[in-house]
């Protein structure tokens, strides 16, 4: 008992960056526990790296979640797609099902 | 026999407006979840042929366009499934490339001023978030594209990629580092 007891407070004072981000990135899967918990509170407090690290992937599921809705798929953009690229692309499709249409 | 036939060329005939009004979205729409031009060619063709063959499924509840996102949506996981990667994750190794030995960070950490909602809808961006998406491989790409972007829980990814919970959240780690560090240096600095 106080063996662990001891082993989590060295855990929770030591806790480096390369474990840290792996803890903040796991939080958003499911709860830490409570030794994971205070090491990342602690390494929060005194570490700005991970403090923005914690902030970025924050944006990154925003924009991500904001990138999953197909509404966002109308916006013509040109670099992905031209509109030339979009006409030569619906002709293949085109062809492609009328073909196995027949085929069936 | 000739319902039959009127029905095959009423299929015929919507194929061209459905690829017309549709095709473009829906491939974009798949492209930046495979990464792959040829794969969302390939995909949207399923899903517009899957649409013809069920046409009397279609109930108009929901808008057409919305109807075939659904279809879509299957398509990609069913890509997904037939496509998974059993490549084990090595945790030592690439660790490396993100961490010194002292287990500090090596990137540079600039602080992203930026309003996703407004920055989304940017087109500059929205190339650049696509070419990042796809240089993840796939053993990373599919797990972080099912679980941020299709919103599926933990259990449903692991289940439908066969791996373990652990092996998942190593992959999604790893994607999140990797594509944090590939928007910082196209975009943010």
């Amino acid at each position: 008992m106080v063996r662990k007891t001891f082993k989590n407070i060295v855990f929770i004072l030591t806790l480096r960056c390369d474990q840290a981000s792996r803890l903040i990135s796991y939080s958003q899967e499911s709860p830490l526990n409570k030794a994971e918990s205070w090491a990342l509170s602690f390494h929060l407090l005194i570490c700005r790296m991970c403090r923005k690290y914690k902030k970025q992937l924050k944006f990154m599921r925003d924009i991500l979640s904001r990138l999953a809705e197909s509404r966002l798929y109308d916006i013509i953009v040109p670099s992905l797609l031209t509109e030339e690229q979009a006409e030569t692309l619906r002709g293949r499709i085109s062809k492609k099902i009328h073909e196995k249409l027949d085929s069936m | 026999m000739p319902r039959e036939n009127k029905s095959a060329s009423n299929a015929h005939q919507n194929i061209d407006r459905l690829v017309q009004q549709h095709a473009r979205t829906l491939y974009l729409y798949a492209l930046t979840r495979v990464g792959k031009q040829d794969i969302a060619e390939d995909i949207v063709q399923d899903t517009l042929l899957a649409a013809l063959q069920s046409w009397q499924n279609f109930a108009g509840k929901s808008s057409e366009r919305t109807w075939l996102i659904g279809i879509l949506r299957h398509k990609i996981l069913d890509f997904f499934r037939q496509h998974r990667s059993h490549e084990s994750v090595d945790e030592q190794s690439w660790q490396k490339e993100y961490f010194d030995k002292a287990g500090h960070w090596k990137d540079k950490m600039v602080s992203w001023k930026a309003d996703p909602e407004t920055l989304v809808e940017n087109v500059e961006f929205r190339k650049v978030l696509q070419d990042c998406l796809k240089e993840l491989s796939r053993v990373m790409a599919q797990a972080f594209v099912m679980r941020e972007m299709e919103d599926k829980s933990t259990e449903e990814v692991c289940k439908l990629l066969e791996i373990s919970q652990t092996n998942l959240w190593v992959r999604l780690h790893r994607a999140r580092l990797q594509l944090r560090r590939c928007l910082e240096l196209n975009w943010f600095i």
